[in-house]
């Protein structure tokens, strides 16, 4: 079986003489602008305008990790998460990884400058660009070195939240949720 | 006194001896008998304006000893009478009783009835030491005899020996490397996705 591999040929191109920016094989333009002023946009505007925000980042890269694989449906998960990770990387986003626990689904995002609030909605769209498919996401951690982000059903989401919520590690949250199935 | 006359007086002592013997108990009740004070007689301060009365012959044993301290009520009894028949008043031995020591007394405090009977019984294992000793000088005591030391923390005899090296002894315990160890409890994910669609099928039927 071969490795999968991303390939980063002209995945960005900077027209110096038009001023812009763009990714990817249809030439989405792109803004590179600071963290910072991201930060400072995320932590004074509300949570839908946020959520949509992360939502209309990840729809970008899923969608540009999807082109690469032709038939996303048929791929790997090592096949996917290789592509993904790849988009994530140059786009800035962080180094994307894959951790299954039992049968949940968990996004992790390490070194990342996004907050957790711009992730979790980046992660189901990006997924839900790649595959066509309507998918649910929860932040279950985030500290200084990685963020994880589960996916699954609106109602495994909705009962993950609460368990957060009521102070339930998130370990044990993702226990909850199999109920005895493994 | 020659030997025949001593022998002589001892065989009359006898004869009288036996005589008395032979005699009723209520005959010799009859005669002036023995006297024994409850209590020893007081001094004469009561019976200043009695007359003087002539000492009786009889000799009672006094309450009060030579030292002057108490002792319990003697008896007295009659003495023999001497040879020319008159009554006389003999007297005898105190019947000694033993008594408990008074605290201030210097007489030898005897052994308690028990430890005397095991020292008769098995002997006495080792001598005990006195019960009064004298006290102890005052003063200064005699320092001992200082033994020499050594930074060994030994004495001189102890340092001509060869010093001993000390050694580590290891021990350990018997651990056999091909020990099985490892014991896994329940069994490995059964869950094995092919494809990342397979992987986000699961994942949404929570």
């Amino acid at each position: 079986m071969v490795a999968p591999s991303f390939d980063p040929t002209h995945t960005v191109r900077f027209d110096l003489p038009q001023g812009s920016v763009r990714a990817g094989q249809d030439g989405d333009p792109v803004l590179l602008i600071p963290c910072a002023a991201l930060d400072d946009l995320v932590l004074s505007a509300p949570t839908e305008a946020v959520e949509a925000m992360g939502r209309a980042l990840g729809s970008a890269i899923g969608r540009r990790a999807a082109a690469r694989l032709g038939d996303p449906n048929s791929a790997s998960i090592e096949a996917f998460i290789t592509q993904l990770a790849g988009e994530g990387a140059v786009a800035g986003l962080g180094v994307l990884s894959i951790e299954r626990w039992g049968r949940a689904l968990v996004v992790v995002i390490e070194k990342s400058p996004l907050v957790g609030t711009l992730l979790a909605p980046l992660v189901a769209s990006a997924i839900e660009a790649a595959f066509g498919r309507k998918v649910w996401s929860a932040l279950l951690s985030r500290d200084e070195h990685a963020a994880r982000v589960l996916v699954a059903s609106e109602g495994a989401v909705e009962r993950a939240r609460e368990a957060l919520a009521s102070g339930m590690a998130w370990g044990q949250a993702l226990a909850m949720l199999h109920g005895g199935k493994q | 006194m020659t030997a025949g006359r001593t022998i002589a007086r001892l065989e009359a002592l006898l004869a009288r001896v036996r005589a008395r013997a032979a005699e009723p108990r209520a005959a010799r009740g009859a005669q002036p008998a023995s006297f024994v004070p409850d209590r020893p007689v007081e001094a004469a301060g009561e019976e200043d304006d009695q007359p003087t009365l002539p000492p009786p012959s009889i000799v009672y044993s006094s309450a009060l000893s030579p030292e002057g301290r108490e002792r319990p009520a003697a008896t007295a009894v009659a003495a023999p009478p001497e040879s020319d028949g008159a009554p006389e008043i003999e007297r005898v031995r105190e019947e000694e009783v033993e008594e408990e020591a008074p605290v201030s007394s210097r007489r030898p405090v005897v052994p308690e009835p028990e430890e005397r009977l095991a020292e008769l019984a098995f002997g006495a294992e080792e001598p005990s030491p006195p019960r009064h000793t004298p006290p102890p000088e005052s003063g200064r005591l005699p320092a001992a005899p200082a033994a020499q030391f050594e930074a060994s923390g030994g004495t001189n005899a102890d340092a001509e020996q060869p010093a001993i090296e000390l050694a580590p002894e290891a021990i350990r315990g018997p651990l056999a490397s091909g020990a099985q160890v490892v014991d896994v409890i329940g069994a490995a994910q059964r869950f094995a996705p092919s494809s990342f669609v397979e992987l986000l099928d699961a994942s949404l039927a929570l």
